[in-house]
């Protein structure tokens, strides 16, 4: 936590370091929304060499596997300019993500320049928790889990299916299209059970979307 | 007598301060180990919890397949959909989960212990501090 | 007959805390602080949300009870001493009730580093004894400085 408030304050305060890094970020932090769909993203942090010497970028370091930081070339001389690209690959991420990439370069003195990059992911449904789960011999009260459309794009379930009838499910509709609860309660908890519940919605029209969730007696 | 009752707890706080500030201060200076962050725990710790543990492994599947703590389970957020649901099948509920990723300033465990926490409502979930390089340098 | 009691209670009492306090001070069998393992035991029950204070109390709390333990001997301080026991014994009772409530599984870090998870719900039932106790001995000390 403190490293990573540090590097924030080195970010912060870079530019005010008179003389010393001479490359100059337009946008050294940015921000997007996509949605899952989207699958990945690719940010532009474009720069220019605004001291009298070439500098040479040694190293970039992405926080995360799932962002690969790219460039063009290494050495750019006086008053040139640049762009390091920055793909993220969402996998299954879901929510506001934060991702730094770490550009080092030759200059005598100047500390890493930290690329901030946030985008906030959001799926159309969330769904809290994606598990129930009972401990084997605990009551068999019903469990239940919250499903929640984003606001302005309603989505509809249109079913609940359960995979195990010692698992039944049950849909309960808050507000059609924007809020609803999923209620599991076993028939007894005396053996370990397996069941998915699958989650029918008509989310996007073209390809109704199914959302599967995890139902267990351990 | 409330008044004496209060002077003497005072005197008892402050007494007890003394010495907890020689030892605090000793300490301090004596080691310099990083603070833990919320819901972080040592490798030594973890270890004595022995056979309570669950490792959770956050990185990457290539990674977890050339080499994992033992008995690790893979569950990262590239493939959270598909992974999560042998994951749900191999959890023990009596066990602590335990997730590394690397290590250094690698967050994919934080992200991960957060979404088992938050998605899964499994309370019991820490993070390794150091990661998996914390384990490799022992 | 009440005399003998209140010192059978009060040696009790302040053996309980003094051999609390002196295993969270120090490890004897690691031969080293017992200060991060009693950090580590606090954070567990996921209560204060400042690494800092944390430490500060891991510090802190076991020299107190050592301190209550020692002073609860002291004519002058028992009733002081025994209010501060009192405290510790509700920070307990609050402490361990509110893990065994939230379900946590965790070694409650009584006497130093357990090694297995605490049973909680016994716990509950020692610290609402000493909570009891501590009262007992507040009122003892409490009649006894009025007469004095």
């Amino acid at each position: 936590m403190h490293f990573r408030l540090f590097v924030c304050l080195v970010a912060l305060l870079l530019p005010t370091v008179p003389g010393r890094a001479q490359l100059k970020w337009d946008n050294p932090a940015q921000q997007f929304q996509r949605t899952p769909a989207d699958e990945g993203i690719e940010a532009f942090y474009t720069f220019r060499n605004v001291g009298k010497l070439p500098v040479t970028i040694t190293g970039l370091r992405a926080s995360c596997g799932c962002t690969t930081p790219h460039l063009e070339k290494k050495t750019y001389a006086p008053g040139e300019t640049g762009t390091v690209t920055a793909r993220f690959v969402f996998g299954d991420r879901k929510g506001p993500q934060h991702k730094t990439i770490e550009v080092s370069t030759d200059e005598e003195g100047a500390p890493p320049v930290v690329l901030d990059l946030r985008v906030l992911i959001h799926d159309p449904l969330s769904i809290e928790p994606t598990l129930v789960y009972w401990k084997r011999g605990e009551p068999g009260e019903a469990k239940t889990m919250q499903l929640t459309a984003e606001a302005g794009q309603p989505v509809r379930i249109k079913n609940v299916i359960s995979s195990n009838p010692r698992l039944p499910a049950k849909l309960v509709t808050v507000k059609a299209g924007e809020s609803y609860v999923v209620s599991v309660k076993p028939a007894d908890t005396a053996q370990k059970e397996v069941g998915e519940i699958f989650v029918l919605t008509d989310f996007p029209a073209d390809a109704p979307r199914t959302y599967i969730l995890q139902a267990r007696v351990k | 007598m409330i008044a004496r009752l209060l002077r003497q707890l005072a005197f008892v706080l402050v007494l007890a301060l003394a010495p907890a500030l020689v030892s605090g201060a000793w300490q301090l200076a004596w080691k310099k180990e990083e603070p833990l962050a919320p819901g972080e725990v040592r490798l030594a710790t973890a270890r004595e919890w022995g056979d309570k543990v669950q490792w959770v492994d956050a990185r990457s599947r290539a990674k977890y397949e050339r080499t994992h703590l033992p008995g690790a389970l893979l569950l990262n957020e590239d493939e959270w959909d598909t992974l999560v649901k042998p994951f749900i099948d191999e959890w023990d509920s009596d066990k602590t989960l335990v997730v590394y990723c690397d290590g250094g300033t690698c967050d994919a465990s934080h992200a991960v212990a957060a979404r088992i926490r938050k998605e899964l409502s499994i309370p019991d979930v820490y993070v390794l501090k150091g990661g998996f390089a914390e384990w490799e340098g022992k | 007959m009440g005399g003998k009691v209140i010192v059978i209670v009060r040696v009790i009492v302040a053996g309980v805390f003094l051999v609390a306090g002196v295993m969270k001070i120090w490890d004897f069998e690691h031969a080293r602080s017992a200060t991060p393992d009693f950090t580590i035991a606090i954070q567990q029950y996921r209560m204060l949300p400042w690494p800092d204070l944390t430490v500060a109390l891991a510090v802190y709390l076991p020299w107190l009870e050592v301190t209550a333990a020692l002073a609860l001997f002291v004519r002058r301080f028992a009733l002081g001493a025994a209010t501060a026991v009192l405290g510790m014994s509700a920070m307990f009772v609050v402490a361990i009730g509110s893990a065994w409530w939230r379900g946590l599984v965790l070694d409650c870090g009584c006497f130093g580093k357990g090694r297995a998870p605490t049973d909680l719900r016994l716990h509950l039932l020692a610290g609402a004894v000493l909570l009891a106790v501590a009262a007992a001995l507040i009122v003892h000390e409490w009649r006894r400085a009025r007469r004095d």
